[in-house]
């Protein structure tokens, strides 16, 4: 049970993007969230003579994911940023980016509502493509309660969106 | 039709060179063979291998015999018998500006 540098470069290749963005709806800022992701996927590494290829991706999410709540608790916890304007999606003018930053900070917003790990449920869920066993590995929660978790996940960010849109 | 999800999380892109920047990391953390001695082996060979340095070292020899000073020996014994006799050795008379003066360069075994 080991991994070696083609394992963790194949699993770079799959994870770089939808880690990413599991890691800017924590940090908010594409750099940072790249600097962590690299430190996740180097601690792997230190670690690779442990670690069984099969379960590589699920393993990096954990790793990451611990990185970006010490992250958060040192720079100060929920510390209000703009989205910054590195994190333009492809083909994006002014205008679609400005519109989306809006609807990110209220997205942003109703995040902070949710627990880690409900917000982390529901980030991997839209991003990761991991099982349901992966997700609860993951999460350290009961496979059988991912479901029920992720329903009530998505109600309490629904409900917040929808109170922020009456009242504006 | 877009999810709520998709709509609430449209996709980012991360930063170019990640994958260049990682490969970089792994290189430059100097461990890429696996298996290979960690740098605490190498470090207690070093310190062994510097405490047994002395014993490498035999010091300066007493009786060196050099093969010069017996070639010179047999070449003044080699010589025709003169005033001056030397026994378990031999001499050499030197030139010298004084003709009242003779010196002698005398060599034992």
């Amino acid at each position: 049970v080991a991994i070696d540098e083609a394992d963790l470069l194949a699993a770079h290749r799959r994870l770089e993007v939808p880690l990413h963005n599991v890691l800017y709806r924590w940090l908010w800022d594409s750099q940072e969230c790249q600097d962590l992701s690299q430190d996740a996927f180097m601690r792997v590494w230190k670690d690779r003579q442990r670690v069984d290829p099969q379960r590589i991706d699920a393993l990096i999410y954990a790793t990451a994911l611990n990185l970006a709540k010490n992250r958060m608790r040192w720079r100060g916890l929920w510390r209000f940023q703009s989205p910054d304007e590195e994190a333009a999606c492809d083909g994006e003018g002014p205008e679609a980016f400005a519109l989306r930053s809006g609807s990110q900070q209220r997205v942003r917003s109703a995040l902070q509502q949710l627990d880690a790990s409900a917000r982390n449920l529901l980030l991997l869920s839209e991003f990761a493509g991991l099982s349901t066993v992966e997700l609860a590995e993951v999460l350290k929660v009961p496979e059988g309660t991912i479901a029920s978790r992720k329903h009530r996940a998505m109600a309490v960010l629904k409900g917040v969106l929808e109170r922020d849109d009456v009242r504006t | 039709m877009m999810s709520e999800l998709e709509r609430w999380f449209p996709k980012v892109q991360p930063p170019p060179g990640g994958a260049a920047r990682l490969q970089m990391a792994m290189t430059a953390s100097g461990d890429a063979k696996p298996g290979f001695w960690p740098g605490y082996v190498w470090a207690g060979m070093a310190m062994l291998a510097i405490a047994l340095s002395p014993l490498a070292w035999t010091g300066p020899q007493r009786n060196p015999q050099p093969e010069e000073v017996a070639v010179a020996m047999d070449a003044l014994a080699a010589q025709p018998a003169r005033a001056v006799r030397i026994v378990g050795g031999d001499a050499v008379e030197l030139a010298h500006t004084d003709a009242s003066v003779r010196v002698f360069l005398v060599m034992t075994r």
